[in-house]
């Protein structure tokens, strides 16, 4: 091995393990589905490995993992062969899932689960990773006017849902 | 405006469930290895065709003059737009801005595919339950999208402007349990292939037909035993749109419906300024136009595809790097400024009025150096990506790749 690749596997090896689990729950929220974001994190990280020495020169990693995150969470959605939820995962019983994944069981999980995927992202990127209008602009590559109308719209949205059933449709 | 105050209730809930995420379940020693082996997957999809990216970055100042390459060859010093004979020397570089542009995007619950949903969901009605036994009897259950969107390309093929929308249905199986088990897709890109994408172990691709109707069908296993079976119908249009029919195990109908489904005409993207309808390009254009304007110095030849969003790869004779081209459909928009996300070393340009990007990593004296040269045409976005390999200097120049981008084939 190179000195090189050497260097890259000391500086990924260690963005990794600091950053892994917040990356996992960021696509977690993202995507709705734990083993989904599994699939997401991975995938961005091996993006993120294979152009890791251009990356580290940005002003931050973190920001250029997340819009990563991001993107490769709508290219699996909009992917028709993505893998989707089986009918036979559908008939285990919601309890089960919920001692599974007992975050899942939330009404709030539900109501996150519904929102648009704008929106979700936005809801995501400003009160999980507490970034401000303007860096949430930057890493949709959005128009701040945009992510302050779908907050407004989010935060009203899951309002409204908080502790009314959601459709059954949207319960995935 | 910062961060949102926790004050609000929902904030703070939000907050609060977030913070209960747990964490992954496998080891950080077992992801790495994953990660390096999807990495070596990607790499064995490249010598089938598409080329995989190594290049890695060493941001260094280039102005255009740098940029300019040492040993242009006379035959790859113009190119034709609308008549004109440019090159190089004419790009007009421009002040690097930061364009505020938001991608169109329709809104979750917009009232303007109102009439789409109802559409697609009356077609699939008509198509595949015309008894009504089996679709549940709501309007639309899930509503996953549409509009024309970009993504802000760190020269990611999946990072590709679309077209789209995609409508799941639920469907009541004669064991009266019910599924979310009907998808169907509209996309203006798609890359009808078996090779690459479908490489894994959990899916099967093949070409067949339905009905007399050819297609290309993909078997998905999952679920936590690999069991549960769906497969996948892509039939790809006249108009270089790809109609996608997803179902899932207990959707009993017959191939004859599926084919119906698939060219329904019912089943399409409502018009919007910002999603036209595009003319699809044969699918050897790239492969044409890189071999006409490559000549000696192109290797060996990866892959190319047929679809709206093509692609084509190739080596460089000697082995000395690769370049891919891929024209993404539609003008105007999509072409995002130097200054987002990563890059060090960017020229922003104009030429014979339509805008131009060369994003550069690496230099011409560095190992892995490359750029990404994309030029906003007037019907088609063409992206030629150039990497170098190991040796410094073995960069394609600027040149073949700027007559590659401009070649009026591509914009057919």
């Amino acid at each position: 091995m190179s000195a090189r690749s050497q260097q890259r596997e000391a500086e990924f090896g260690a963005y990794v393990a600091e950053r892994r689990d917040r990356l996992h729950r960021t696509a977690w929220a993202l995507c709705g589905d734990r083993d989904e974001a599994e699939d997401i994190v991975q995938i961005a990280l091996s993006t993120l490995y294979v152009k890791w020495f251009r990356v580290r020169q940005a002003d931050s990693v973190d920001a250029y993992v997340r819009r990563m995150i991001v993107n490769t969470h709508l290219n699996e959605v909009r992917r028709p062969w993505r893998r989707r939820e089986s009918p036979g995962l559908e008939r285990v019983p919601d309890e089960a899932r919920s001692e599974r994944y007992p975050v899942e069981s939330d009404p709030l999980w539900a109501a996150l689960r519904a929102l648009p995927a704008r929106q979700r992202q936005v809801v995501v990127l400003r009160h999980y990773w507490g970034l401000s209008v303007e860096e949430t602009a930057t890493d949709l590559g959005i128009a701040t006017g945009t992510v302050k109308s779908q907050t407004s719209a989010a935060l009203a949205n899951l309002r409204d849902q908080m502790g009314t059933p959601t459709s059954r449709g949207r319960q995935r | 405006m910062n961060a949102p105050s926790s004050h609000d209730p929902v904030d703070q809930r939000v907050h609060d469930l977030f913070a209960r995420l747990d964490s992954p379940r496998v080891p950080i020693s077992d992801d790495l290895v994953r990660g390096r082996r999807r990495l070596r997957r990607r790499r064995g999809a490249a010598a089938a065709g598409l080329a995989a990216v190594l290049a890695v970055a060493v941001p260094v100042g280039v102005d255009l003059a740098g940029a300019q390459p040492s040993s242009s060859p006379d035959a790859a010093s113009a190119v034709v737009i609308r008549g004109a004979e440019l090159g190089l020397d004419d790009v007009r570089e421009l002040p690097s801005t930061r364009v505020d542009d938001e991608p169109f995007e329709f809104a979750f619950d917009d009232p303007s595919t109102a009439p789409a949903k109802v559409a697609v969901r009356a077609a699939i009605a008509r198509d595949l339950d015309p008894a009504g036994r089996h679709l549940l009897p709501a309007t639309v259950q899930d509503w996953r999208g549409f509009g024309a969107d970009y993504y802000n390309g760190y020269t990611d093929p999946d990072d590709a402007v679309t077209t789209w929308f995609q409508n799941t249905l639920d469907w009541t199986g004669e064991d009266g349990l019910v599924k979310d088990a009907v998808t169907v897709d509209v996309n203006s890109v798609r890359q009808l292939d078996c090779g690459g994408t479908w490489k894994d172990a959990s899916s099967s691709c093949t070409r067949t037909t339905l009905a007399g109707l050819p297609v290309l069908e993909v078997t998905d296993f999952f679920g936590p035993l690999d069991d549960a079976v769906s497969r996948t119908y892509f039939h790809e249009r006249g108009d270089g749109y790809t109609v996608t029919v997803q179902v899932h195990d207990g959707v009993d109908v017959t191939d004859a419906q599926l084919a119906d489904l698939l060219t329904d005409p019912e089943v399409d993207i409502p018009g919007h300024p910002t999603a036209p309808r595009y003319v699809p390009l044969p699918g050897t254009t790239s492969r044409d136009v890189a071999r006409d304007v490559l000549g000696d110095r192109l290797g060996k030849e990866g892959g190319w595809d047929g679809d709206v969003g093509g692609y084509y790869a190739a080596e460089l004779a000697g082995g000395v790097g690769q370049v891919d081209v891929q024209h993404l459909p539609g003008a105007g928009r999509l072409l995002v400024p130097c200054g987002y996300g990563t890059r060090q070393t960017c020229i922003e340009g104009t030429l014979d009025g339509r805008r131009l990007r060369i994003d550069y990593y690496g230099t011409l004296d560095e190992a892995d150096g490359g750029y990404v040269l994309t030029f906003e045409g007037p019907t088609r976005t063409i992206e030629v990506k150039v990497d170098a390999d190991d040796r410094p200097r073995s960069r394609l120049p600027e040149d073949y790749a700027l007559r590659i981008a401009t070649d009026p084939r591509l914009q057919q």
